[in-house]
């Protein structure tokens, strides 16, 4: 005979039901997809605000993949899933990603290193697969060295903790310098015009491409100052409040022939990483006492216990940071890796020899489920 | 508020509570055990558990098995605050460490329960407030979710489709990708 067949659980509370449901991995989107499609009831508790708000609450956004940027025969920025997410268009020709924070892409529309005199830019969601254009910044030449940052709107005002933006006005912060002045030109989706600041500086100041890191209401660029026969890394610190600018000193010592990247530390203190000598070195920004900041080693990840011999034969080089995810992205003559400094874990992400430049892609991916797409956007504080 | 100095610990401790479940069965347990169920905590602190502690929304079957749970997390928290003070001390590390791995096999080992057994422990967790196994329990159905068609979700835990046509097309064109 065969045995009876178990009893039909017990019918949860909908609070019940969304406690497991927020437990679904969020870089596993699909099996949130899915399960919106188990029933009404499921699909409702997916779909409400209060479920999106405790999701964030509970997980950081996830690195749903990153864009490396291609520039062989054809141009093209493509989109790699990291994830069980996966971009209704992978590829973007003739763009290169430059930047990628709360849910927006930043994509140059004409071929670097030019830049986007003519074409501007397209701030693209790949979840959505909603460009926006921007036009050309208007202080611009051909060949200037410049840094640009896409970000949601409400982070001017230091208030964007949610970092999921999803269909909200965005800002483009577009930083070059030339003949004796810096410019920062801001965009606002919401103006859909560029404001532009000059400031007179004597210094030939050059931006380097990294993304900025977004700490205390201000952007930091690393950039170079030019001098007769050298060159000095400096960062760039741009207010988005007062739009006033300022700079940090970089760790003595630290040339421009060295690849730096900067970063953010676990603890929200401003980095800076390279590699040498077969170790990855992450540098820390303190403050003393009296507010004097200064930099200091915070940790040295000894390379050779990671990766194999044959990635080491040459020096690798850091190529992208994922804020989130604590993850940093190495090329190596093996291939690209990634570093995951929570766990201390190598990870081979792809041969990738055509890669230039590479984008780390993190935003929350809930299904828009309709009409309760509106709902998706920052909250009040609390 | 009975917060016991360190004198009363042992006192307290030793104090024991009496849980009676919908069937009318009692369960006699440590305060020590009892107070993981903040909803008991606050009884105990309210002092209104003279003569039991009626549980109607909990089976015997189910509230045995809570108190399983209840008590090896107990001395799980128990043994955290004795060793915290020679934290720098390395044998009492690994004693942690062998403790912590033995309280995961413990817990792996509680969830091979059924799904009904699974889901009366979540409602349970949830009216007696234990935020651990109420965590435990929604990880364990969450993990069980994902990577599972809608399908086999509904057939696991005998679910009805009650979507339209066009309500399932709906959320397939927007999430595509999730079902390739």
């Amino acid at each position: 005979m065969a045995p009876p067949p178990p009893p039909p659980p017990p019918d949860l509370m909908d609070e019940l039901i969304e406690e497991f449901l927020l437990r679904l991995p969020p870089d596993d989107p699909a099996s949130l997809a899915r399960a919106a499609l188990v029933c009404r009831r499921w699909r409702r508790i997916i779909s409400s605000p209060c479920f999106r708000r405790r999701l964030r609450g509970l997980h950081s956004p996830p690195m749903l993949g990153f864009l490396r940027y291609i520039a062989e025969a054809t141009i093209v920025s493509r989109f790699v899933p990291t994830s069980s997410f996966r971009p209704p268009r992978a590829d973007r020709r003739d763009m290169q990603a430059i930047d990628s924070r709360h849910g927006h892409v930043l994509l140059c529309s004409d071929r670097c290193p030019e830049g986007p005199w003519e074409n501007g830019f397209l701030v693209w969601d790949p979840v959505t697969d909603v460009d926006q254009e921007v036009p050309a910044p208007p202080r611009c030449r051909k060949y200037w060295k410049w840094n640009a940052t896409v970000l949601c709107a409400a982070a001017r005002g230091g208030g964007c903790s949610h970092i999921d933006c999803r269909g909200q006005p965005f800002l483009v912060f577009f930083l070059c310098a030339s003949g004796g002045k810096t410019f920062a030109c801001v965009y606002s989706s919401e103006a859909g015009v560029w404001s532009e600041h000059a400031y007179d500086d004597e210094r030939a100041l050059r931006f380097t491409l990294w993304p900025a890191v977004l700490m205390d209401g201000a952007l930091h660029v690393l950039s170079y100052q030019l001098f007769q026969q050298d060159a000095m890394y400096m960062i760039f610190k741009y207010d988005l409040a007062t739009s006033g600018m300022s700079e940090i000193d970089v760790p003595d010592g630290l040339r421009v022939q060295e690849i730096v990247m900067p970063m953010s530390t676990e603890d929200g203190r401003l980095g800076l990483t390279f590699v040498e000598d077969s170790r990855l070195y992450l540098w820390a920004r303190e403050a003393d006492s009296q507010g004097v900041g200064g930099w200091a080693v915070s940790r040295v990840i000894e390379l050779e216990l990671l990766l194999p011999a044959d990635a080491l034969s040459e020096s690798p080089q850091v190529y992208g940071f994922a804020e989130c995810a604590g993850v940093i992205f190495l090329w190596t003559v093996n291939g690209f890796y990634a570093i995951d400094l929570k766990s201390d874990q190598a990870r081979k992400v792809g041969e990738y020899n055509d890669t230039v430049s590479l984008v780390p892609y993190e935003s929350f991916c809930l299904p828009a489920l309709g009409a309760t797409s509106a709902c998706e956007g920052p909250e009040a504080a609390v | 508020m009975a917060s016991a100095g360190s004198g009363d610990e042992k006192a307290a401790a030793a104090a024991m509570i009496t849980l009676i479940s919908s069937d009318n069965e009692k369960f006699e347990v440590t305060e020590a055990t009892a107070t993981l169920s903040q909803t008991i905590r606050h009884m105990i602190e309210d002092g209104c558990t003279d003569g039991g502690v009626p549980l109607p929304n909990v089976t015997s079957k189910i509230l045995a098995r809570v108190i399983e749970y209840c008590k090896k997390h107990a001395t799980a928290a128990a043994g955290e605050e004795g060793s915290s003070s020679s934290f720098s001390d390395a044998a009492f590390l690994e004693v942690d460490r062998a403790f912590l791995e033995e309280l995961e096999e413990f817990d792996d080992a509680f969830l091979e329960v059924d799904r009904a057994t699974l889901f009366d422990l979540i409602l349970a967790a949830n009216y007696l407030d234990i935020k651990g196994l109420l965590n435990l329990t929604c990880q364990k159905v969450a993990d069980s979710v994902k990577g599972k068609t809608p399908e086999q979700i509904r057939e696991m835990y005998n679910i009805v489709n009650d979507l339209t046509p066009e309500e399932e097309a709906e959320i397939r064109r927007e999430t595509q990708w999730a079902f390739e």
